[in-house]
């Protein structure tokens, strides 16, 4: 698995740990049944705390993605699968944003606010 | 670029671990089958440790396994090796494999056909010379054509097949990246392992019961050792981070590691253990030291010094990507 933070974004961080996870997901680098790396390897790679990357996985594991079991650590589950679909439909999104100069922030707003009518 | 010796390299290949692997197997199995008349019925087939034979069996054993290991092998190596070499790999270990199956095949041949020669005309096949001498023989000719098939190919300049350094992927200033996998055994290595494991055990168990205690204890301790080697050459975690390019054993140990100012380069590149590194685990050969655990897309990384690290791990393409990018970055911080 790829994770990607920045310090400097306004993003917290196990948000941005999280989000590089989901985005291997859709990816598909990381399939149904792969192991996460463990959070303590993960944090020290990433030179930050621990809780940080507990707290991303349980983020993860509250949306389904991720199994955690005692002994086992971390597993994507199958839903984490189920994400792959959104693929081709993210790229083409996200590049007729650029087109259009959004930035990624006001782009992900409006993706937002499109799900709140939907389940609203 | 194709060098201009290239299909003079490939012909003195092909002429190594085919051409002359036929042609000795043909020889042997013509003086076989002329002889195999004057053999007693049963033959010697199998002698003991002190050199008189102990196991007695048909005649055709001989012939049969000429061609069986006498040219099996040299197929065998042939039909992984040469298609790489027509398509433009080049190293050592080839010209190295093509020679040890030209010598193999020569052992087998000259082991098989020297046999069946000391039992021409024997009333009986108990009366057998011993087969030291011949083992000797033997062994010394498959040593003649291996130096030899080594001195009949050109060297070889290494070259890996399709590799493509990687242009690095995009760092934002201060981000930290991390890519984490874990490399593990093909599934039919993990059967392969799992069944010796279990034949082991049941022999083990099955020795323990008939009372041959010194027989069950030297089988535990076999397997122990298989155990170990297995656990530590079979799954390793592989991660590429500030610190470089790290792999680590499951079991903590062996660990291998490249420091960030020591990549020159990294890339993906397909490998194939057999051929490139007569085998499968933890592998070195000159020039390069690999982790080979399947087939296929393999993260390339190449040291300062020119030393190569073969890793066959999944999505190995960003693991290039981002070890290149990292690379880069120590070296303009460094002001390099």
């Amino acid at each position: 698995m790829l994770v990607r933070i920045d310090p400097t974004s306004d993003i917290p961080i196990f948000d941005q740990v999280a989000g590089s996870i989901r985005a291997d997901m859709v990816a598909g680098t990381m399939r149904p049944g792969d192991k996460l790396a463990p959070a303590r390897e993960l944090a020290a790679g990433l030179d930050v705390n621990l809780h940080t990357v507990l707290r991303a996985y349980q983020l993860l594991r509250d949306e389904g993605l991720v199994d955690m079991r005692r002994g086992r650590g971390a597993v994507a589950t199958p839903a984490a699968g189920a994400l792959s679909q959104l693929r081709s439909e993210i790229l083409e999104l996200a590049q007729k944003a650029l087109a259009l100069g959004m930035s990624p922030d006001s782009l992900a707003a409006l993706v937002r606010d499109s799900l709140r009518g939907e389940s609203g | 670029m194709i060098p201009a010796e290239s299909p003079r390299v490939v012909r003195r290949y092909a002429i190594t671990v085919l051409a002359l692997p036929m042609l000795v197997t043909a020889t042997a199995l013509t003086l076989q089958f002329a002889w195999l008349g004057d053999v007693p019925n049963p033959a010697a087939i199998h002698w003991g440790p002190s050199g008189t034979p102990d196991g007695f069996g048909a005649a055709w054993t001989f012939p049969a396994v000429t061609v069986g290991l006498g040219l099996g092998l040299p197929l065998l190596v042939a039909i992984t090796t040469l298609p790489m070499l027509r398509r433009g790999a080049r190293g050592g270990t080839f010209r190295f494999m093509g020679s040890l199956a030209l010598g193999m095949s020569a052992f087998m041949a000259t082991l098989n056909t020297a046999s069946v020669g000391m039992q021409r005309g024997l009333a009986s096949a108990a009366d057998a010379p011993s087969v030291v001498p011949t083992m000797l023989a033997a062994f010394a000719v498959g040593a003649l054509l291996g130096v030899g098939g080594w001195f009949l190919q050109p060297r070889q300049q290494a070259q890996i097949l399709d590799w493509e350094p990687s242009a690095g992927m995009e760092l934002a200033p201060g981000e930290r990246v991390v890519w984490m996998r874990t490399a593990s055994m093909a599934r039919w290595g993990v059967i392969m392992l799992s069944v010796i494991g279990a034949g082991m055990v049941g022999a083990a168990i099955t020795a323990w019961i008939v009372g041959e205690l010194a027989v069950a204890w030297y089988l535990v301790g076999t397997l122990a050792v298989v155990a170990l080697g297995a656990a530590m050459a079979s799954i390793f975690h592989v991660r590429v981070d500030a610190d470089g390019l790290t792999a680590v054993a499951a079991l903590g140990l062996p660990r291998l590691r490249v420091p960030l100012d020591d990549v020159a380069e990294a890339g993906v590149a397909p490998v194939n253990g057999f051929a490139e590194f007569g085998g499968y685990g933890l592998r070195a050969r000159p020039g390069a030291t690999g982790i080979v655990l399947r087939n296929g897309n393999a993260l390339q990384v190449t040291r300062k010094n020119g030393r190569r690290l073969v890793i066959t791990v999944d999505d190995a393409v960003s693991a290039a990507a981002l070890l290149t990018a990292l690379a880069a970055r120590t070296a303009t911080g460094k002001g390099a």
